[in-house]
């Protein structure tokens, strides 16, 4: 179990870029301010330390099929990398529509889709960061989706 | 192959745009994940994504419409014999490198030898 300083929500920057010649340099200043913003939120990342920090989300992958599966995507190069991309994605706010759904059978998850690679996601309420609670190659799902029917809604 | 169940993982939005996760198992129990898609849900990939190609690792059946129907009639036909076709679906993505360079030093060779 790792318990890091997590972040609230960073506000996106409202200003147009036309008129902001800083954009670039104020954006870091104003995500710096942000990541400073601190809270406490316990994060679990099943012990792969290379998944980066965000404001926008943390990692809760309390489960043990949830760990295991994540441990084995971890040993394939290409999803590890589109793994990582995704998650620089979600940082960004870039995610497009088609890789989010609302996740079957349950009330409170969403799916995030990539190519091969799936992650399942429980949204932040009130400014809180998303928890991202698995994290698996596609074939897996059938597995996840068992392992999470009686612990999540 | 036979195929004891068939089942789609998600709500499908659209069957005419859409691409959804079917969970097929055999008859051992077994079960496989196979992305299923239509033609137009490639074109709005592309255009979402502002791409002028489907990403490399798109594994995906693609059919006209996301019907129950249409799709167990695909699944049936990727599982035909020995399901070659469904268990590349379900494994493409963790081939090895040295078997597919392995293949392609052979099929080199045959070339030479011809």
């Amino acid at each position: 179990m790792i318990i890091t300083l997590q972040f609230q929500k960073k506000e996106k920057p409202q200003e147009s870029k036309n008129f902001d010649q800083d954009y670039r340099l104020n954006y870091q200043k104003k995500k710096k301010q942000s990541d400073e913003q601190c809270s406490l939120y316990e994060q679990n990342k099943a012990g792969i330390d290379e998944l980066p920090d965000s404001s926008e989300f943390i990692y809760n992958l309390e489960t043990k099929t949830a760990k295991k599966k994540l441990r084995n995507l971890w040993k394939n190069p290409q999803a590890k990398k589109e793994v990582l991309a995704g998650l620089a994605r979600m940082d960004r706010g870039e995610l497009v529509p088609r890789n989010q759904k609302d996740f079957k059978g349950f009330k409170t998850l969403k799916e995030i889709k990539l190519t091969r690679t799936r992650m399942l996601i429980q949204p932040g309420k009130n400014g809180a960061p998303d928890e991202i609670l698995a994290i698996f190659m596609r074939r897996d799902l059938d597995d996840i989706t068992s392992n999470f029917k009686n612990k999540y809604k | 192959m036979k195929i004891k169940r068939i089942e789609f993982a998600e709500e499908i939005t659209d069957v005419n745009n859409d691409n959804i996760d079917v969970l097929v198992e055999n008859e051992d129990g077994y079960t496989y994940t196979i992305g299923v898609g239509t033609p137009q849900d490639l074109l709005e990939e592309m255009n979402q994504e502002k791409t002028n190609f489907v990403q490399p690792g798109t594994i995906m059946i693609i059919v006209k419409k996301l019907t129950k129907e249409i799709v167990t009639e695909a699944i049936q036909a990727y599982a035909e014999d020995d399901g070659y076709w469904l268990k590349l679906h379900q494994f493409a993505d963790s081939i090895d490198i040295s078997i597919l360079n392995k293949l392609e030093a052979e099929h080199h060779k045959e070339r030479e030898e011809f």
